[in-house]
């Protein structure tokens, strides 16, 4: 997704005076000259100053382009490779590490052109080794699920 | 004397050494993947050094930076398809070779020259690190607030192609660093009222995701091709010959590349590029380059791993990254209650000289773990990208989870994922924003510290001299876009 200069640069200051004004709340260090708003408040006026630098020496082309590639399926494909995240997220509390770990891997290999089997394969293969090392060699708390329940 | 045998053993203890291989491995194959770079290996390896003692954790790194980089020669040569952008400075010639029928000969001669760069590096970082750390013992917090500014000016302005959108980058990462809990002041910033982002944004979760999900996004995009990969003959046959005709391309690209790599900011891909340039202008046949000649393969090769090492100057003695992987680095070492800078060389000088150890131990292992790779490159670079995505972003899940147990962080780096994605689609650079991110606190604490202590001087930043000096090569790096603008004469082009 390719953005017109100009319109990175105005999201640049949008940014800029977004984070000033987020400052405002920010209490005083007693007797200080410098508190915690300061740093901030220099990011925010650097951004306005390098995003109006953006828009100045911008050259003119429409807002947003979609390359080649995005304007086919492919499209569709990284959208619904970071839905697979999110499905990740919301579902892995429920459903436990191993099979929404399964599910996401298969998936994904099945849209991207792999072979039923194989990913199959692959899928059990990766889900099983990262719970190996992150759940048992390292000891971390992976969502916790029926397959993990039973695995105790 | 003894600093070094304490070192010794911290290094050849057999889990460490595993660790060392395990991380090779995992690098060199990393890197053979097209699209995996060595940043993002050493991104996914993160969450698991996270468990680690720091000794092994960061041996793990070096090691895997240093097979990812060579490793990234490989499909550049077979595949005119550069596995790390530090392999595109000489990717023309390597593949020109294996056109030729002389796979071998290019893949042999970018393992002898990366290992060989390395080597040189470690040593000149072994002899140049605790000199440069005695001398750095009386920096203060005006100096260190310089030194942090021009690791982030010269990543934004000199390493990226267009220095306004280097600077937006930088600005990016600085305001991330600023979210949480302000350090003096006691001040929640822009955690829009969430306990998760109290702490700030957690650096591993956000660096996963700008530099890996963004990558998978994009090759999970793309149509996959079936690649056809030649036969690879002996691999060191005529190997000793060449090297011996082509030794001062070999110590020019180690020591250039060194030097390059020590430079705050900069990084391999720099290097590979001057090298490449240097070897070419200094050759007596520069009409072949770019046609499989050998001299810029084994120039701009050795500065490549020579610059991975002269990375870790800056980054241990004074605590500014070098590149991007080095700016992880000192992630990992803040994470491990270990501050980089000239302390740390007083504080604990054996564990600085066992990462000198390990470092050396990883370029060692590039001729016989190359080797391999060489033999099977063959097979790997047929695995699908269907294959390959889902199990490395797996792998990127697991690892935001594991650094703080919860489901935030996998947020976090779906977040930065996306931000990544869109900078790269943009040709925005993300590596000034990670640097960002990491200096940003030390930036901030140091520049506020030091006008605590002067009551609002601003001169306390000019007063000492080697803080004046610093301060004149930071501005030199901010003009450094208008003297370009006002050489070339086209405004938008040179600044856009």
């Amino acid at each position: 997704m390719k953005l017109n200069d100009r319109f990175i640069g105005s999201l640049t200051i949008l940014g800029g005076i977004l984070i000033f004004s987020g400052t405002f709340g920010f209490r005083e260090i007693p007797g200080q000259q410098y508190g915690s708003e300061f740093f901030p408040r220099i990011i925010s006026c650097f951004l306005i100053l390098i995003g109006s630098a953006q828009i100045y020496y911008a050259q003119s082309a429409p807002l947003i382009v979609l390359p080649e590639w995005m304007t086919r399926v492919a499209t569709l494909k990284a959208a619904f490779l970071l839905f697979m995240i999110l499905s990740w997220i919301a579902f892995a509390p429920v459903l436990g590490f191993f099979i929404s770990t399964f599910c996401l891997v298969f998936i994904l290999t099945l849209v991207g052109g792999g072979k039923a089997v194989t990913s199959l394969i692959v899928s059990a293969f990766a889900t099983t080794i990262l719970y190996f090392i992150f759940g048992t060699l390292l000891h971390v708390p992976l969502p916790f699920g029926y397959i993990e329940g039973m695995l105790i | 004397m003894s600093v070094i045998l304490e070192a010794l053993q911290l290094v050849l203890k057999p889990d460490v050494l595993l660790t060392i291989l395990g991380a090779a491995a995992v690098g060199i194959t990393i890197g053979a993947i097209p699209g995996l770079t060595a940043v993002m290996g050493v991104a996914l390896l993160i969450p698991i050094t996270f468990f680690m003692d720091p000794v092994p954790a960061i041996s793990a790194i070096a090691a895997l930076a240093a097979m990812a980089i060579f490793a990234g020669d490989i499909p550049g040569a077979l595949l005119r398809i550069p596995g790390t952008p530090a392999s595109a400075a000489y990717v023309d010639d390597a593949h020109q070779m294996v056109l030729n029928g002389k796979p071998e000969r290019a893949l042999a001669l970018s393992m002898a020259s990366a290992c060989f760069g390395g080597v040189l590096g470690v040593i000149l970082l072994m002899i140049a690190a605790p000199i440069l750390a005695k001398f750095a013992t009386n920096f203060s917090s005006v100096e260190y607030f310089w030194l942090a500014l021009l690791g982030l000016s010269c990543a934004a302005i000199v390493s990226a192609s267009s220095p306004l959108k280097g600077l937006i980058s930088l600005l990016f990462g600085l305001w991330v660093a600023s979210i949480g809990i302000d350090e003096v002041a006691g001040q929640p910033r822009f955690t829009f009222g969430n306990v998760e982002l109290m702490g700030g944004v957690s650096f591993i979760p956000a660096m996963i995701g700008m530099f890996a999900v963004s990558v998978l996004v994009r090759n999970f995009s793309l149509p996959h091709e079936a690649r056809a990969t030649p036969t690879i003959g002996p691999i060191f046959q005529g190997l000793w010959t060449t090297l011996k005709y082509r030794w001062k391309n070999l110590f020019r690209g180690g020591l250039f590349g060194t030097v390059i790599g020590a430079l705050p900011g900069a990084g391999a891909d720099i290097a590979a590029w001057v090298g490449y340039a240097i070897a070419k202008r200094q050759s007596k046949e520069s009409e072949k380059f770019g046609s499989g000649h050998d001299e810029g393969l084994i120039e701009a090769g050795a500065s490549n791993n020579g610059a991975l090492s002269g990375a870790w100057v800056p980054t241990l003695v004074f605590g500014i990254p070098g590149d991007s992987i080095t700016a992880i680095v000192i992630g990992v070492l803040y994470l491990k209650g270990l501050e980089p800078g000239p302390i740390i060389f007083v504080k604990t000088p054996e564990l600085v000289y066992a990462i000198f150890i390990a470092f050396l131990i990883a370029n060692l292992l590039l001729i016989p773990l190359g080797w391999l790779i060489i033999r099977f490159s063959r097979h790997i670079l047929r695995v699908p990208q269907a294959y390959i995505v889902p199990i490395v972003l797996s792998c990127c899940i697991v690892g935001s989870f594991a650094i703080n147990n919860t489901l935030f962080g996998v947020g976090i780096m779906l977040v930065f994922g996306l931000v990544g994605w869109i900078f790269e689609e943009n040709n925005i650079p993300v590596a000034p924003a990670i640097l960002g991110i990491v200096l940003g606190g030390a930036l901030e604490f140091n520049f506020v510290t030091s006008m605590l202590k002067s009551d609002g001087n601003l001169l306390v930043f000019v007063e000492r001299p080697i803080g004046l000096i610093l301060s004149l090569c930071v501005v030199a790096i901010w003009l450094f876009p208008l003297v370009k603008l006002s050489k070339s004469g086209k405004s938008r082009e040179a600044l856009s």
